[in-house]
């Protein structure tokens, strides 16, 4: 049940990714107006496309997770191309001084495209090239094979506390408005 | 049996943040429209509405909107709970013997035509001229609208601003030239206020 530290990287983008993919796929329409708004499209982009996006992320989480287990790091190629896509649209958005919320985590939080989107991109990447370094060295190749449950409880833990310090401000009004109610 | 027990957990992680990614959702739509106190006068705009659109075919029962240089059309749905509550709000406001609302102008979208004359009768609406839309063709076609309930003001024609709204409060109607003027104030900040994703408020 020993999971290296070198792993706790992994865990982390793929919580994000986790979280990204939940959030895109209940509430696609923000990321479309967002997308419509720095491509300059007359319409926002069709919720089949933002959910397929979703999809993807929640592939790359999936085999980035299971990268000690599989052949080809595949994981770590996905992570690699969303961190590239996150960092061009958020140049994009800085470019174009977007005002629209991005949507990038659905529904929760309002930033638009721009230096978050960067900042993780570029962490995806950086997380992406030591990965696959590592998954390439012959001495460590394979041999996590055995922590894979113990990488998937942490990534659970890890997912639900990023899911409650995202969405603090919420659980913040709902508790005040619980607490106020029987007045 | 640690494998299941894992797998269980992780399911019930991804559940967890399905439920907070959903209760977003839920609150994004409802804050702008449904504070817990104070009259609900908030507004948001209709980014779907075709704002600046003149070529509209109009049913002979609308045929005065284009003539009039403000007039304001209210998209109801019969299955929307608040476009029964405004819809409410507008009946009493036009009980006492005279017309409802000078520049009101109605639009009850429904399954089918039976319903919406039922929605109609109802709450006392046949003094506003309406129309019966049935599975609201008419008002997505021609308007570009599919949310209820809203209100698209238009000046000689032309669609102005479109925007959701909470209560009646919130419609610019039955006013003086120089409330009117105020009304069109606080309206536009609000809009830009919404755009920005701010909660837009409106005195009333």
């Amino acid at each position: 049940m020993f999971v290296p530290i070198t792993a706790a990287p992994d865990i982390l983008a793929a919580d994000t990714l986790i979280f990204a993919s939940v959030g895109k796929f209940t509430s696609p329409s923000a990321l479309g107006r967002a997308l419509a708004d720095v491509l300059a499209l007359n319409n926002p982009v069709r919720a089949g496309w933002i959910r397929a996006v979703a999809a993807v992320e929640a592939l790359a989480a999936a085999t980035l997770l299971a990268s000690s287990v599989l052949a080809v790091p595949i994981g770590y190629m996905l992570l690699a191309a969303c961190g590239a896509i996150f960092v061009a649209f958020g140049v994009l958005g800085r470019l174009r001084a977007t005002t629209a919320p991005c949507g990038c985590f659905g529904a929760q939080g309002r930033e638009p495209l721009g230096l978050s989107n960067i900042a993780i991109g570029s962490a995806f990447l950086v997380v992406s090239l030591l990965g696959t370094f590592r998954f390439l060295t012959p001495a460590t190749a394979g041999s996590a094979a055995t922590d894979l449950p113990t990488i998937l409880l942490m990534a659970a833990a890890g997912l639900v506390a990023l899911t409650l310090l995202s969405n603090r401000a919420l659980i913040r009004r709902l508790s005040v408005r619980l607490g106020d109610a029987p007045k | 049996m640690i494998i299941a027990l894992v797998v269980t957990l992780c399911l019930l992680s991804v559940g967890v943040v399905l439920l907070f990614a959903m209760m977003a959702e839920l609150w994004s739509r409802l804050a702008p429209l449904a504070p817990l106190s104070g009259v609900v006068t908030a507004i948001r705009p209709l980014d779907e509405a075709r704002i600046g659109a003149s070529d509209i075919d109009w049913p002979i029962e609308l045929s005065q909107v284009p003539l009039l240089a403000d007039a304001t059309l209210v998209v109801f749905s019969t299955s929307c709970a608040t476009c029964r509550e405004i819809a409410g709000q507008l009946s009493s406001r036009g009980s006492g013997g005279s017309r409802l609302l000078d520049s009101l102008f109605i639009v009850v979208s429904c399954p089918q035509e039976e319903i919406g004359e039922d929605f109609i009768q109802r709450y006392s609406l046949r003094d506003a001229p309406h129309i019966v839309d049935s599975r609201g063709e008419w008002t997505r076609t021609q308007l570009g609208v599919q949310t209820s309930p809203s209100a698209l003001v238009f000046r000689n024609g032309r669609l102005e601003k479109a925007f959701t709204f909470g209560s009646a409060e919130a419609l610019p109607l039955n006013q003086s030239g120089g409330e009117r003027e105020a009304a069109n104030d606080s309206h536009a900040m609000a809009l830009a206020s919404g755009r920005n994703g701010a909660r837009a408020k409106e005195a009333g």
